[in-house]
């Protein structure tokens, strides 16, 4: 426990104290993503599912996995909105034996259709429709149907422009689409335009799917569950001064309080996610849920984004394959490639695979970001020496997140998720997670309601591994005092918050009511 | 407490034979890029391949994001006859950046050394459409590199006509510099 702990604690102090070019959690974090924000992993979430009222130690049954991309969509930002990009294939890899390489991958492809190319907006919809008036010029006659009904459904008329897509199943090399007996159609929900167009809550409802095998897929443009002061991070860290009279530093009541003392930049914006819920039995190497003492309960999950590769030797008949993809982003750990990384070495990370990791190991072991921070302190924030074999926990197999006995495997950026730990009821949940003695929080995987950016901060500050010269006040108290999502999460699957509607959207900033002070 | 440190027996393995780890990444001794780049063009001027290859590597190793440094992989490699290194080079200079005109140009010359000439054309031909009008050298370099490839393919009068154009362009990129 004290290992993971002093891992992420080092990590969030790092957060903390640099200017980023990239953090939300990893919106726009390096260049090739800067260039491609279609294919911007911004969030990675595999946890244990929950429900409402759902009693303690209530034994685990299904994962659900969620990856965000394309960050701070804006939800007016009409007329053509938020489409997933077709030519890319959305990945989710789970490793089941320690060895960082995909056991399987959940891949999702996107297919977009023109149902009124002749509009000017990609979705249209009003009450029960408008006719052309008595007045109407020719050569529309008056009654001639002008604007569809609000649409209320992913097929209704006013759906413009739609989004299908499919589930693959990819394990030792066999493909199976998920779904694919219901002869059903998938489709994406859109961005909420406005109450006029849409009734944006009954297309989110329809288009949670629940598939053979207890699977249950949705794929849409959600409120982004991201929640931080990005403003005041980018800003060369220049925290808010809340309660305690002292910047970045929380008093009690604000570090227990389950609302926000600052403003949360990404409220208002949206998001594109992907989810999905899978039984433990298909993600495990046994086939079996294991109980959380086993060494084969945790499992390693990561995300990609890949488009069609240019390749140097072309196939000799390429009719007769698909074509190799080029990775464009991958994503386990939230803040690993952002805050660790070098800038000169971003992208090939992003495109590189978990088990090449070690190639990364100068970036891990000395990491700049504390001795900046050691620095910007004139030395009253100390960090522990080098090398930091304290973060190693988080990029193995390790306790207190895998059981004991558990392979360590080699060091991989994967989100380590022990499937046997039970979830904890969202009402019970600590944003602290694992910190705060909630086994079933970051970063034992991740749930939407983490507050990784506190985590992160008192980690990396707090040293805990390392032992009490680093994990005392204020260290302890470090956070941007935005401790929850601006919208409430769902109780269930896919437990993301609906989209703001483009019309009634509202950013909370700093000085209005719920964004905290301005200094 | 044993066997939590022999599970964490391959990764301290890994630690121990990390690179660089005594001295961290972003605080080692000074370093010139642009020196040790301009070293490597010259070595590869002087077809000093292995030492430009040598260079090329240490570069990339610093900054495996920067197109230039795996350019002088490739052109190293390929003068070494390493064609293994100059392709994968080759393909991650595509992976990195797929639309960069050096990539597609370095992918052009692996694809010709491989013998698919149709190939190295359509890459050239990318690369050509992507060179900006007033990097003269780079347009009369492709140019010359297409005319290669449609010599190898016996199709002498196109590559005649491509060679004209070369010297076309280099003229009057000095007749402008002489204004």
């Amino acid at each position: 426990m004290l290992k993971t702990r002093a891992f992420f604690a080092l990590l969030l102090a790092e957060l903390m104290m640099v200017p980023m070019g990239a953090f939300a959690s990893n919106h726009r974090e390096a260049p090739i993503t800067a260039l491609d924000h279609k294919a911007d992993i911004t969030d990675l979430y595999a946890f244990v599912s929950y429900g409402p009222g759902q009693a303690p130690n209530t034994p685990p049954s299904t994962v659900t996995l969620i990856l965000c991309v394309d960050p701070l969509l804006e939800p007016a930002n009409g007329p053509t909105f938020f489409p997933f990009d077709p030519n890319i294939v959305y990945a989710i890899h789970i490793d089941n034996n320690n060895d960082a390489e995909p056991d399987m991958t959940f891949e999702v492809r996107f297919n977009t259709q023109q149902t009124m190319p002749d509009l000017f907006t990609a979705m249209a919809g009003a009450g029960t429709g408008a006719v052309a008036p008595a007045n109407s010029p020719a050569p529309v006659a008056p009654g001639t149907a002008i604007v569809p009904p609000r649409i209320t459904s992913l097929t209704s008329p006013g759906m413009g422009q739609r989004q299908s897509y499919i589930v693959s199943m990819v394990r030792n090399d066999i493909v199976n689409r998920l779904g694919a007996e219901l002869n059903q159609t998938m489709y994406a929900v859109p961005a909420n335009i406005g109450p006029r167009t849409m009734d944006y809550s009954a297309l989110y409802k329809e288009g949670t799917y629940s598939l053979p095998g207890n699977v249950k897929a949705f794929a849409g443009t959600v409120d982004d569950p991201f929640f931080l002061d990005l403003g005041a991070t980018f800003d060369t860290i220049n925290m808010r001064t809340l309660g305690s009279g002292v910047p970045a530093v929380l008093t009690d009541a604000e570090d227990l309080g389950k609302e926000n003392y600052a403003s949360d930049t990404v409220s208002g914006y949206a998001v594109n996610a992907i989810a999905l819920q899978v039984p433990i039995e298909m993600l495990t190497r046994t086939g079996r849920v294991e109980p959380a003492q086993s060494a084969a309960a945790t499992i390693g999950v990561w995300a990609t984004t890949s488009r069609p590769s240019m390749t140097i030797r072309r196939s000799p008949d390429v009719m007769l394959n698909q074509g190799p993809l080029r990775q464009v982003q991958r994503m386990g750990n939230p803040l690993i490639n952002e805050l660790l990384i070098g800038i000169g070495s971003k992208d090939k990370f992003s495109m590189d695979v978990p088990k090449n990791d070690a190639q990364f190991a100068r970036f891990l072991l000395d990491p700049a970001l504390p001795r900046v921070v050691n620095a910007l302190t004139g030395g009253v924030v100390p960090i522990p020496a080098a090398p930091r074999t304290d973060l190693l926990p988080l990029v193995t197999y390790a306790a207190p997140i895998a059981a004991q006995g558990t392979p360590s495997g080699p060091v991989a950026d994967m989100l380590r998720l022990n499937t046997g730990v039970s979830a904890t009821a969202p009402e019970m949940a600590n944003r602290m997670g694992l910190l705060a003695g909630d086994a079933a929080g970051f970063p034992n995987g991740r749930r939407l309601m983490d507050d990784v950016v506190d985590i992160a901060l008192r980690v990396a500050v707090g040293g805990v591994l390392v032992g009490p010269n680093f994990n005392k006040f204020p260290n302890n108290r470090l956070g941007d005092g935005v401790n929850v999502n601006d919208a409430p999460f769902k109780m269930e699957f896919p437990y993301l918050a609906e989209c703001p509607s483009g019309r009634d959207r509202r950013h909370v900033d700093p000085g209005e009511p719920g964004g905290g002070p301005v200094k | 407490m044993k066997s939590f440190l022999l599970s964490l027996l391959p990764a301290l393995t890994w630690l121990a034979f990390a690179p660089g780890i005594t001295s961290p990444a972003w605080a080692q001794a000074p370093f010139s890029f642009e020196k040790k780049y301009a070293e490597a063009r010259a070595e590869l001027a002087e077809r000093h391949f292995d030492k430009a290859l040598k260079i090329g590597r240490e570069l990339n190793a610093r900054t495996p994001d920067e197109l230039d440094y795996w350019a002088v992989i490739v052109d190293a490699a390929r003068g070494l006859g390493k064609s293994d290194e100059a392709e994968k080079a080759a393909q991650w200079m595509l992976n990195l950046r797929p639309e960069d005109v050096r990539g597609l140009e370095r992918a052009g010359l692996v694809r010709e050394d491989l013998g698919d000439l149709t190939g190295a054309e359509d890459m050239i031909v990318e690369a050509y459409k992507r060179a900006p009008p007033t990097d003269t050298a780079l347009r009369v370099r492709l140019l010359n590199q297409m005319a290669g490839v449609f010599e190898k393919q016996k199709n002498l009068p196109q590559a005649e006509k491509l060679r004209k154009e070369a010297k076309k362009v280099q003229a009057a990129a000095e007749e402008e510099k002489k204004r």
